[in-house]
């Protein structure tokens, strides 16, 4: 019979996945929190940021390849160019008057944050299945 | 280990692996680029049973194969949360029919060593 169960693996596989999904859900509320920040930390307007995920080479346990799960790459700046928006009045506003705002888009962000909160929970049900079919196999025979 | 034992085991631990492999392709559900694979090993135990040779049970590996059929979306992702969750579902009902039927078996053994 081969190898090892692979349920711990599985186990870990999907925590990977769930810290993946809530980095974006992070990710997405600093999005909308700053979608009207004219001026952030650097002094420039705030930039957009996405996560980029990338799937984690396999491993070898036992002679086997073992998936591993996901990880974020890092977290980069969504280049588009920011809306200028005449608000002469501003504290930020050029001489034109023109202030650059965010282009953040409440729906797409908000689309993002249902996607990554689905993924969220479906990885939730792996674990749950996984615990389930663990203690099951250790019962067999008690 | 007689062969109704070892082939139940061999389907535990191909079911197992079936869940891993289901379990990276959700944790991977937003990954551009990423391929769902699953793990038919049904057709290929079956060959195993039938064959009767008990060998090629014991040695039974379940394979990792891209799924060529899944319809990719344009992020190059061809994960469907929907379908994953039910591959595991069928994976999780024949797990626990696996296990059920063995810890039967392993009942009645205990019962006939005790002589009852």
């Amino acid at each position: 019979m081969s190898g090892d169960s692979m349920l711990i693996p599985a186990i870990g596989i999907s925590s990977s996945g769930l810290d993946a999904e809530s980095r974006r859900m992070e990710v997405t509320a600093n999005n909308l929190a700053n979608a009207q920040t004219t001026k952030g930390v650097d002094g420039q307007v705030f930039r957009r940021k996405e996560v980029v995920f990338a799937a984690r080479a396999t491993e070898t346990r036992m002679g086997r390849e073992v998936p591993a799960g996901v990880e974020v790459r890092g977290v980069v700046d969504d280049m588009r160019e920011p809306r200028r928006v005449y608000r002469p009045g501003h504290p930020d506003a050029d001489p034109d008057g023109f202030v650059q705002m965010p282009d953040i888009n409440p729906v797409e962000e908000m689309v993002n944050m249902m996607s990554a909160t689905r993924a969220y929970e479906a990885n939730l049900a792996v674990i749950k299945m996984a615990k389930t079919m663990a203690t099951r196999a250790l019962e067999i025979g008690k | 280990m007689d062969a109704t034992r070892l082939m139940l085991k061999t389907v535990l631990d191909a079911c197992q692996t079936r869940h891993a492999v289901l379990a990276n392709n959700l944790a991977n559900a937003n990954t551009p680029g990423f391929r769902r694979c699953d793990v038919p090993f049904r057709a290929a135990l079956n060959d195993a049973i039938r064959g009767g040779d008990r060998k090629a049970l014991e040695q039974f590996s379940p394979e990792i194969l891209e799924d060529r059929t899944a319809a990719v979306r344009n992020d190059g992702n061809s994960v469907s949360i929907q379908t994953e969750l039910g591959s595991m579902m069928d994976n999780n009902i024949l797990h626990g029919a696996a296990a059920q039927i063995l810890s039967s078996k392993y009942e009645r053994l205990k019962k006939a060593i005790k002589g009852q």
